[in-house]
């Protein structure tokens, strides 16, 4: 149990510190739209495998959860390129 | 008919025995379903702004009058003299503004070498001093000053005292294949003579690097305004603007449906076969931070 929680929050942690690096990447891109559109493929593309890697080694990985994580990750994409782009 | 209303928000937020413990919007069919409904607004944006520009457009609150009084005001904060709007540099300001949509550059100077002194001087204003400040994707007036006034070298040129004229274009146009509205700044002091063939090639100011970073705005006539660009004031919506906001709205209702679902996990301790709410939960987050560096305007 006390080793199921240090793997969660180790996976956790790595999460938190990819999406912080990206969101302080957006912010000095500011401005630079195709730059800031690249990071956020590369951060949905990261998160994405992120959540594959969670699941195999938590033992849990089913093709349902790779196309969930998939799909969320596409639903950032389409949701930050209405923003970025005009 | 409430019991059946309730049925079916529990089936669609709640997990549930019907939803098989999985609130029937975070299904992936219903992921796949948002896309669809975001790819189609955008789709839909795009094409109402070909359509109708004056509905669905640029930035509505920049002006030529407003970025003048805003200058004027700063300049008068600072016991300066305001500045004057020149026809001459006005044309000037067009001119650069126009010339970057149809070469596709930002900067100062063009690709082929134009220098901002090339416009002024094609404008026939006869100057001892000039200078250019640039801004694009602003939303509103007071952030374009703002970003000026941030800058030492743009703030330096609206607070140069020397400076007696200024020329504003605000032009909207299509620049390295994303709508932009332009903001061209020229200013000048006009040199005593006021004959428009002398003109200095190189004036002494113009060798400061601040001086060239100076931003002159210049009014475009309607009449010179090509297919792609639109009178700023005539668009009372700012699409940038509804984009962003959809994006929020989206990214906030599925936050909530999120939460909700994590906090019936954590209550109920239901096992099931499905990604992590609490990693999608932080994912959103991150993106709805990200949201907040989009939109913002730069300045040159």
């Amino acid at each position: 149990m006390k080793k199921d929680t240090h793997f969660h929050i180790l996976h956790y942690l790595v999460l938190i510190v990819i999406l912080l690096s990206a969101v302080v990447a957006f912010f000095a891109l500011a401005g630079n739209h195709r730059m800031q559109f690249q990071v956020a493929i590369m951060t949905s593309f990261i998160y994405f495998l992120w959540g594959v890697v969670h699941h195999h080694l938590e033992g849990d990985l089913h093709p349902k959860i790779v196309v969930e994580y998939l799909l969320v990750a596409l639903l950032a994409v389409f949701l930050l390129q209405g923003t970025i782009f005009r | 008919m409430f019991t059946n209303l309730a049925q079916k928000l529990r089936h669609y937020f709640i997990p549930h025995e019907s939803n098989n413990y999985r609130a029937r919007s975070l299904h992936n069919s219903a992921i796949v379903f948002y896309i669809l409904i975001i790819v189609i607004f955008h789709l839909s944006m795009n094409i109402m702004k070909q359509l109708k520009p004056n509905i669905l457009g640029y930035a509505t609150d920049i002006t030529i009058e407003k970025i003048l009084s805003l200058v004027n005001k700063k300049r008068v904060e600072n016991n300066l003299q305001p500045l004057s709007l020149s026809d001459q540099l006005d044309i000037a300001a067009t001119a650069k503004g126009n010339d970057m949509f149809s070469k596709n550059y930002w900067a100062h100077i063009s690709p082929t070498g134009t220098t901002p002194w090339s416009f002024i001087n094609a404008s026939g204003y006869s100057y001892v001093y000039a200078g250019e400040n640039l801004a694009r994707n602003f939303n509103t007036a007071d952030e374009v000053i703002e970003a000026w006034m941030n800058s030492p070298s743009h703030k330096a040129n609206i607070l140069k005292p020397e400076y007696k004229d200024i020329g504003l274009a605000i032009i909207n146009g299509n620049l390295n294949g994303e709508d932009t509205t332009l903001v061209v700044q020229e200013f000048g002091t006009p040199s005593k003579s006021t004959v428009a063939e002398i003109i200095p090639n190189t004036p002494k100011d113009l060798s400061n690097a601040n001086d060239r970073k100076q931003l002159v705005q210049v009014q475009i006539p309607e009449n010179q305004l090509g297919a792609n660009e639109v009178s700023i004031n005539k668009s009372p919506i700012y699409l940038p603007k509804v984009n962003k906001t959809f994006s929020l709205i989206f990214a906030e209702f599925m936050l909530v449906v999120l939460f909700i679902d994590s906090l019936y996990l954590w209550k109920f301790k239901t096992q099931r076969l499905s990604g992590h709410s609490l990693a999608h939960i932080i994912f959103l987050g991150a993106l709805i931070g990200a949201m907040g560096a989009t939109g913002i305007g730069v300045i040159l």
